[in-house]
């Protein structure tokens, strides 16, 4: 693995705007371009979508951890009136396969519980009727008969579980999902030469990230072009949306996923397979469009809301001036029933392994095991927070049994501004930062030293004032070569986490700017249209933004976070002006464009061809690392359609 | 069950429907008089996500049978100012960036409403104890109370205070 701190390829920047530069829109306040349709009530979410003829599904969930399913009595539900479809796990086998899993080999997950449930929550029974109010009577009317399995609830038994308290055993004859040990650097070497040793026993508990609005979906099936349309609050729809017609037994172009606001998300709306695939079940069950939404109990018992859960033993290795040479940790992962995205929890914790702080050597050995519980989705830091959490608690423990300063220790082993771009020993490049700066501005801000006079202060009186210090480095963007190195073989097909977006200008000026990942509360078009209008110099009342559904969207990975707004269709966007002079962009828009506009770009171009000779039309590209802008073929000429779109791909390397 | 017709006048406008009895106030507003701009989110009772005004008063429309309406009248975020000519509570939560995701957003604003017509000139601390009742899982209120005060600024025609 790498030296820390040695550079193989830091990428070159891309970035035109200096630091200092006076922009015309970029960095003025303007107001949210999302926010008006909220105001009065117009966002489009999920239950806002109300197609033709459209029926209702609920879905009956296991009252049990874990039991057989001896029997289902459907007869009751299907006579009351109203009623559509009744569709046992047995009969959504027939018509879908596994859901999505990242992990290799896959863990077999059914949206609808089959044979066996393994957690209170998981769907037993998808009852599917005119209204929603008809379906849940029916629910109630649906007699299961389960046989009760021994319940694993904690992760440490779940080690040592055999027979009937084995969740998968077509997988294997215990409960361990994945055993791996990951070395980077020479860590035997540096804790044997170590000065001090520091250990600890850490536990994180599950939480789980709460959107106000649950997931959903709303399905059709068109019998003419056996293609399913299927709108969906999910956020990745773009990127692994494909993997939903695989669950579906049809082909990647069959179905169209169509994104909706969010109403939040926090994680765990980022992959909607299961609302998704049971929306779409139960629509070419039903012969009519289906909408299935779940309800708070839903979401909160089976949803894919919750985080890590986790133990950690911990060790860091000090030289005799305190600083942290190594870090090594065994950590056991309760997964809950399934295992949806593998290890993929840890490996974004790899990508900010040693926090911001030179560790020269790290080592981990991962236990993930299975428990009846509800699987772990995509909670907000997807591993960040609870790798933070370790390395802050380590550190801390090194402070207190060394009897260091808090500040003082963390300023040592920093590091610093100079040393960026900086490898960590896992492989990722930390490409700038300055957490010495970070950490006394906050400082400063709290008025830390006069807290800790208040706190000796307070202290002869006889009362206590804790005082904490945390340095966390968290990551921004996502890649998905970290499922290629968690699996012991490739198990995910996609290398690279690109992003992208459209823009159209008509004849009159006036912007469409497409983006391929969706609106969850972030600001994308406010972004996008500021970036837009700041590189064509035109107003942004007169940019417009919307969404993609996979039909029509390139990839784009998901827009989190600070991935949405500093690097996904946003940056898109920029890229895609940014090509503009060599290619397409402004070529097109001076063929269509008079007046002030027109000149802005001939003034801009200066690579002294005439930009009259570009010829118009797509481009769209993507590289790892990097991106390429693919030219339009020669002689193809300009249309006499007033409208001109280019598209650009970008790829992140983390990790 | 067989239905029973109701009379609700929704925002000013008057409307007869034959409804079950068992129909959510919410799922009335929704999805038979098709304002969808009131959401749903715990269906509890907690998050308030839900909230209408009934007969003037802040109601959970997800825990209200719609036939309780029967002869009053119902207010959703629909009758406040539209986006050329907003309210000065949506203004204020516009400016101060009182919403992100916006799906307890018109939750918010009904409840606010309410209180800014009983008291036009609330303090910092009563617009917090008012929230107690929502729910935002994005924002962290703070920003919901500058919006609130910003409404009240604007609502004395206090513009010039930013």
């Amino acid at each position: 693995m790498a030296e820390a701190g040695k550079i193989h390829s830091p990428p070159a920047g891309r970035q035109k705007e200096r630091p200092d530069q006076r922009l015309s829109v970029i960095g003025t306040r303007m107001l949210r371009k999302e926010d008006p349709r909220f105001l009065i009530g117009r966002g489009r979410f999920v239950d806002d979508i109300s197609l033709p003829h459209m029926a209702h599904a609920a879905a009956l969930r296991s009252p049990h951890a874990h039991a057989r399913i001896k029997s289902i009595d459907k007869t009751a539900a299907l006579a009351l009136p109203g009623v559509v479809a009744v569709i046992t796990g047995e009969d959504a086998a027939k018509e879908t396969g596994p859901l999505p899993c990242f992990a290799n080999p896959p863990v077999e997950q059914r949206c609808i519980a089959l044979g066996k449930v393994r957690h209170v929550g998981e769907p037993v029974v998808l009852v599917v009727a005119d209204t929603r109010y008809i379906a849940e009577d029916a629910i109630g009317l649906i007699k299961v008969d389960y046989e009760p399995l021994p319940v694993v609830s904690d992760m440490m038994e779940a080690i040592n579980s055999k027979g009937d308290a084995v969740l998968h055993p077509e997988r294997g004859p215990d409960n361990i999902a994945e055993h791996r040990n990951y070395l980077f650097g020479p860590v035997e070497q540096e804790f044997a030469q170590a000065a001090h040793v520091v250990k600890r026993h850490l536990r994180w508990a599950r939480s789980g990230g709460q959107p106000i609005e649950t997931c959903g979906a709303v399905a059709s099936f068109d019998e003419g072009s056996e293609k399913f349309t299927i709108h969906v609050n999910g956020s990745m729809y773009n990127y692994i949306g494909f993997t939903v017609a695989t669950a579906l037994k049809v082909a990647s172009h069959q179905v169209n996923l169509v994104p909706l606001d969010a109403g939040g998300s926090f994680g765990s709306k980022l992959f909607l397979h299961k609302v998704a695939v049971l929306a779409a079940l139960a629509a070419r069950a039903a012969g009519r469009p289906v909408k299935y939404i779940e309800d708070r109990i839903d979401n909160i018992t089976a949803c894919d809301n919750h985080g890590s859960d986790r133990t950690y033993d911990v060790e860091l290795a000090l030289d005799a001036n305190h600083r942290m040479t190594a870090l090594r940790y065994k950590v056991v992962d309760d997964y809950g029933a399934y295992f949806q995205y593998g290890l993929g929890t840890h490996g974004n914790g790899f990508s900010q392994t040693v926090g911001p702080y030179k560790i020269r050597a790290v080592g981990a050995e991962i236990y993930a095991v299975f428990t009846n519980k509800c699987q772990q989705g995509a909670c907000r830091g997807f591993g960040s927070e609870v790798t933070n959490f370790m390395i802050e608690r380590i550190v801390d423990a090194a402070v207190d049994e060394l009897n260091l300063d808090p500040v003082k220790f963390r300023h040592d082993n920093f590091i610093k501004p100079e040393e960026f771009p900086y490898q960590i020993p896992t492989g990722n490049l930390y490409d700038s930062g300055n957490y010495p700066g970070a950490l006394d501005m906050a400082l400063q801000m709290l008025d830390y030293e006069g807290w800790r006079e208040k706190q000796n202060a307070a202290r002869t009186q006889g009362r206590y004032v804790g005082i904490g210090v945390a340095s966390c480095q968290e990551k921004g963007v996502f890649s998905a070569t970290e499922f290629w190195m968690l699996n012991r073989a490739p198990g995910f097909a996609l290398t690279s986490s690109p992003e992208s977006a459209s823009i159209k200008i008509d004849a009159t000026g006036k912007a469409i700017i497409s983006l391929h990942a969706p609106c969850w509360g972030n600001s994308p078009e406010t972004v996008a249209t500021m970036v837009l209008a700041e590189q064509l110099g035109i107003d942004p009342a007169d940019v417009s933004v919307t969404y993609s559904d996979t039909d029509h969207g390139l990839p784009g990975t998901f827009g989190i976070g600070e991935q949405a707004e500093g690097d996904s269709g946003i940056g898109s966007v920029q890229d895609i002006e940014q090509a503009g002079d060599q290619d397409t962009l402004r070529a097109g828009a001076y063929e269509f464009f008079d007046g002030k506009f027109a000149e802005l770009i001939d003034d801009e171009s200066g690579d002294g061809e005439s930009n009259q000779d570009r010829t118009p039309g797509t481009c769209s590209g993507s590289g790892a690392g990097g991106h390429q802008d693919f030219a339009l073929p020669a002689g193809m000429r300009p249309s006499c359609s007033s409208s001109l779109s280019a598209a650009t791909q970008r790829s992140h390397s983390v990790g | 069950m067989s239905d029973l017709e109701v009379n609700v006048t929704v925002n000013g406008r008057p409307f007869r429907r034959r409804i079950e009895p068992r129909l959510l106030l919410s799922d009335f507003v929704r999805h038979e008089i098709g304002l969808t701009g009131t959401h749903v989110g715990c269906e509890n009772g907690v998050c308030g996500a839900c909230t209408v005004l009934l007969d003037g008063l802040a109601a959970r429309s997800c825990c209200t049978l719609a036939v309780q309406a029967d002869g009053r009248s119902v207010e959703t975020v629909e009758s406040l100012g539209r986006v050329n000519n907003l309210s000065p509570l949506q203004r204020g939560f516009w400016e101060k960036h009182g919403l992100q995701c916006g799906y307890c957003t018109p939750g918010m604003l009904m409840l606010m409403t309410e209180l800014l017509r009983e008291n036009p000139n609330p303090d910092r601390e009563t617009i917090r104890t008012r929230l107690n009742d929502n729910i935002c899982r994005c924002t962290g209120y703070e920003d919901i109370v500058s919006s609130v005060e910003r409404a009240v600024e604007l609502m004395r025609g206090d513009k010039a205070v930013r």
